[in-house]
């Protein structure tokens, strides 16, 4: 093929080649929400040169009650009456349920004209499986003259056993490098900002390791409660819902190595690493390294709020936890014997998501000992909400005494920046197009976490030990305290 | 005119408390404006798109006929759903008969230091050599809109000169709004010569151009010329790789799109783009059509972009090296 000169220093290569999206479950709340406005806001963009949107699911719709669903969904999103025209003209609905064979066997004639094809898996977890087996037998996930490329959502897998099974029925049919399995806190654009803030600063990486940093901790904090999903959340509990995911993404990107270059393969390549490096002193010592707890009712908001196990469709003897904190260590050259502190939990008394580094004392402490402390440097990475970096350092009182007390440096994206920023999905879908999965999990990297976390389930499982608990609204178990140490460490207020 | 700096820093910092719960200094840019008086509705149509979006110390010297300059202080500051507040720091300069206000003495101390500072040109461009030299000193990017300054007077070939001076000889970065306002147009003939059709891209023997205002039409002329190797000969003719003719015409916007631009190849068949004020064009070629989405960016979304960016675009310095010195020779 000729190239084309005009196209050089344009967003030419930034738009994606005409594609098919398969929308698996397109009548879920997902496909509203997320999906339906990320796609319409990449076309507005001029990003999709030529789309067909296929909505699959079993539900008696037709193309133009898909197009006026699709319609409501976007309405509020500033556009022209012909732009929403031309767009709503590329959606089309194919009625099957996903058990269904000759479902599957309309899709080439729905993808007639389009070299390239996107699976998007908008489905229950329970349907995953069905949807893989029909497009793979099917013979659908072969590649003719363009990608075909398929998107699987969050939980992937509930235990090593699943995530393996899941991956190696994926990979049946598709090859890794068709498998995109989507972490939406990968697409935020506060958690790209933390390998900017590490690899695009010449200041932090020469302090980012065991011998400047004391402890470093990883929050993710939500103060509502289990809601409508309660059904899902007993089988599902914190250490699945947040930590073997969410956590560990944050975990893994603010202690990997920096990468080789900024390719997919050598970010994930990194990530997995760090994974791996889990020291197991956290499965062989559960007790001492780990706290789980479930929320009692408490107050929150100025509201009563019920606990746990008083929340709808949830057993009243439920042993699922709520809030889980734990102690890991990694098994590396740059983090040997630093403690990450974990924590994450529901009905918290604020929302908060953050990672700390706490840095060591100063080698000699002159101004200690005097009526005002000297505190340790911290540097806070704010991710929701208030995004932003806070840098904690001390500075001399003024007067006569030397005494010091600790001052912040403080960035906020909200008061230097007011404009919204892409959502997740966008990003996250444009990507997959493109064929770039750097925020998305690769197979290892999910069954690592799953490796690791795994036991610890089993254990919990067959454990009779009393779950801890907190009220509803407080800061969780006191119990977490004791996964501190000895070394005068606090968890950051949330 | 006296300024006291510290008393403008002093007054500015209370006015943005008393607006903004934010106690830390969050200015990410400064942006002067240079402008005619009659130019402040522009300036003010631009700085409300960039209000809430971006923190920055906006200093706006506008020129009067007051006798006296002066000096006016205030801040602005947007308070979102979360309660966070983006604000500006205003410092507007009325510049008098006495000419004080337009001097560098008077906005050059009252920048942040430490932080990009953009200049907002919005005078013309021919005849204020002294004061823009002063700016050039200053900014680490100058703002521009060609077809502004010719709405004001200069002619397009003079513009195009200054700023082949500016950009090319002096390697000021220099941002054009008439530039970025064209770059929906040049993607759009991108892409109706991508793939197999870029062979046609050797054939093209003229371009008719109707609705872009003469600056644009001038800006598309030399982009293709520095794509595809041609040689200016005039204004609007080239000479391509094999030294044949290449014309490039302009008509009013009466045409059956809001803008149209149709590329004759050599045996008359041709490549258009016709693209509609309501955000869509369409692709015709031979063997085939294709539908895009394409936006226009206002003053206000461009000026947004600009601020964000402290490089200029490659592309725009290349299009002005490929204007003639000499651009009436034949």
């Amino acid at each position: 093929m000729t190239s084309n000169p005009l196209s050089s220093g344009l967003e030419v290569q930034e738009s994606v080649d005409p594609l098919v999206v398969f929308i698996f479950g397109v009548t879920g709340d997902l496909t509203r929400s997320k999906l339906m406005p990320a796609l319409f806001s990449l076309y507005l963009d001029g990003r999709l040169s030529r789309l067909r949107i296929v909505g699959f699911a079993r539900r008696d719709w037709s193309d133009s009650y898909f197009r006026e669903q699709a319609a409501s969904m976007i309405e509020s999103m500033p556009a022209s009456d012909e732009q929403r025209r031309r767009f709503l003209s590329t959606l089309t609905y194919l009625r099957s349920t996903f058990e269904d064979e000759s479902g599957y066997r309309q899709i080439p004639e729905y993808a007639e004209g389009f070299a390239n094809r996107l699976y998007y898996l908008s489905t229950p977890p329970s349907s995953y499986e069905a949807v893989i087996r029909g497009t793979g037998e099917q013979g659908l996930a072969e590649e003719q003259g363009g990608f075909t490329r398929i998107v699987i959502e969050k939980p992937f897998g509930s235990d090593l056993h699943s995530a393996r099974r899941l991956n190696e029925l994926v990979l049946r049919y598709f090859h890794e490098r068709q498998v995109y399995r989507i972490d939406h806190y990968l697409g935020k654009e506060t958690v790209q900002n933390l390998m900017m803030l590490r690899f695009g600063n010449g200041i932090f990486e020469p302090v980012w390791n065991r011998h400047y940093v004391d402890h470093v901790q990883i929050t993710v904090a939500e103060s509502s409660g289990v809601g409508t999903r309660g059904s899902y959340y007993e089988t599902s509990g914190a250490m699945r819902d947040m930590v073997q995911n969410h956590a560990f993404q944050l975990l893994a990107i603010t202690a990997m190595e920096p990468p080789n270059d900024t390719r997919p393969e050598s970010i994930r390549g990194e990530k997995l690493k760090v994974i791996q490096s889990l020291d197991a002193v956290t499965l062989r010592e559960p007790e001492s390294h780990m706290v789980r707890a479930q929320y009692v009712a408490g107050v929150v908001d100025g509201e009563p709020a019920r606990g746990y196990r008083e929340e709808d469709d949830v057993d009243p003897a439920s042993r699922t936890e709520t809030f889980v904190a734990m102690r890991l260590f990694l098994d590396t050259w740059r983090w040997a014997g630093v403690p990450f502190l974990l924590r994450t939990g529901k009905r918290l008394s604020r929302k908060i998501t953050e990672i700390s580094i706490h840095f060591k004392d100063p080698p000699l402490r002159h101004f200690a000992g005097g009526s005002h402390s000297v505190d340790r440097n911290v540097l806070a990475v704010r991710i929701q909400p208030e995004e932003g970096i806070t840098l904690k350092m001390n500075a001399k009182i003024p007067g006569h005494a030397t005494a010091a007390r600790p001052v912040n440096m403080d960035f906020s994206y909200g008061t230097s920046f007011g404009r919204a920023v892409p959502e997740a999905y966008e990003r996250l879908l444009f990507d997959v197009m493109k064929g770039d999965p750097t925020l998305y999990a690769r197979r290892d990297e999910i069954e690592a976490s799953w490796a690791f976390v795994t036991p610890i389930l089993e254990h919990w499982r067959d454990s009779r030990e009393p779950l801890c608990e907190y009220e509803a609204g407080g800061g969780g178990p006191s119990e977490a305290r004791r996964l501190l140490g000895p070394d005068g460490r606090r968890w950051r207020k949330l | 005119m006296k300024v006291d700096v510290e008393a403008v820093e002093e007054e500015l910092a209370r006015i943005q408390r008393e607006l903004s719960h934010s106690e830390v200094r969050t200015s990410l840019f400064n942006l002067v404006v240079m402008s005619p008086g009659a130019e402040q509705g522009m300036a003010d149509d631009m700085l409300n798109y960039l209000l809430g979006k971006r923190a920055a110390r906006v200093i706006h010297v506008a020129n009067s006929e007051t006798a006296e300059s002066r000096i006016d202080v205030s801040a602005r500051c947007f308070v979102d759903r979360e309660h966070k507040s983006v604000c500006f720091q205003e410092i507007i300069i009325t510049n008098g008969r006495d000419g004080a206000g337009g001097a560098p003495g008077t906005w050059i101390p009252l920048l942040v230091r430490d932080i990009p500072t953009y200049v907002l040109w919005l005078d013309r461009l021919t005849d204020r050599e002294t004061l823009f030299a002063h700016v050039r000193s200053q900014a680490d990017k100058i703002l521009v809109d060609a077809d502004h300054c010719t709405g004001l007077g200069d002619e397009p070939d003079e513009v195009i000169a200054i700023l082949r001076r500016i950009v090319v000889e002096e390697a000021v970065p220099v941002a054009d709004f008439s530039w970025r306002r064209l770059r929906p147009y040049r993607r759009l003939a991108a892409l109706a010569f991508n793939g197999e059709r870029a062979e046609w891209l050797e054939d093209i023997a003229r371009v008719l151009v109707t609705g872009l205002p003469a600056m644009s039409v001038r800006y598309l002329g030399l982009w293709l010329a520095e794509r595809l190797g041609w040689t200016p000969v005039a204004p609007f003719r080239f000479r391509d790789l094999h030294g044949r003719l290449v014309e490039i015409e302009s008509a009013g916007g009466d045409g059956p799109c809001d803008v149209c631009i149709s590329v004759v190849l050599d045996d008359e068949r041709s490549v258009d783009i016709r693209a509609s004020e309501n955000g869509c064009a369409d692709l015709e070629y031979p063997g085939g059509t294709d539908e895009q989405v394409v936006t226009v960016p206002s003053r206000g979304e461009i000026l947004l972009e600009e601020v964000d960016a402290v490089y200029a675009d490659r592309l725009f310095r290349d299009a002005l090296a490929c204007a003639s010195l000499k651009p009436h020779a034949q």
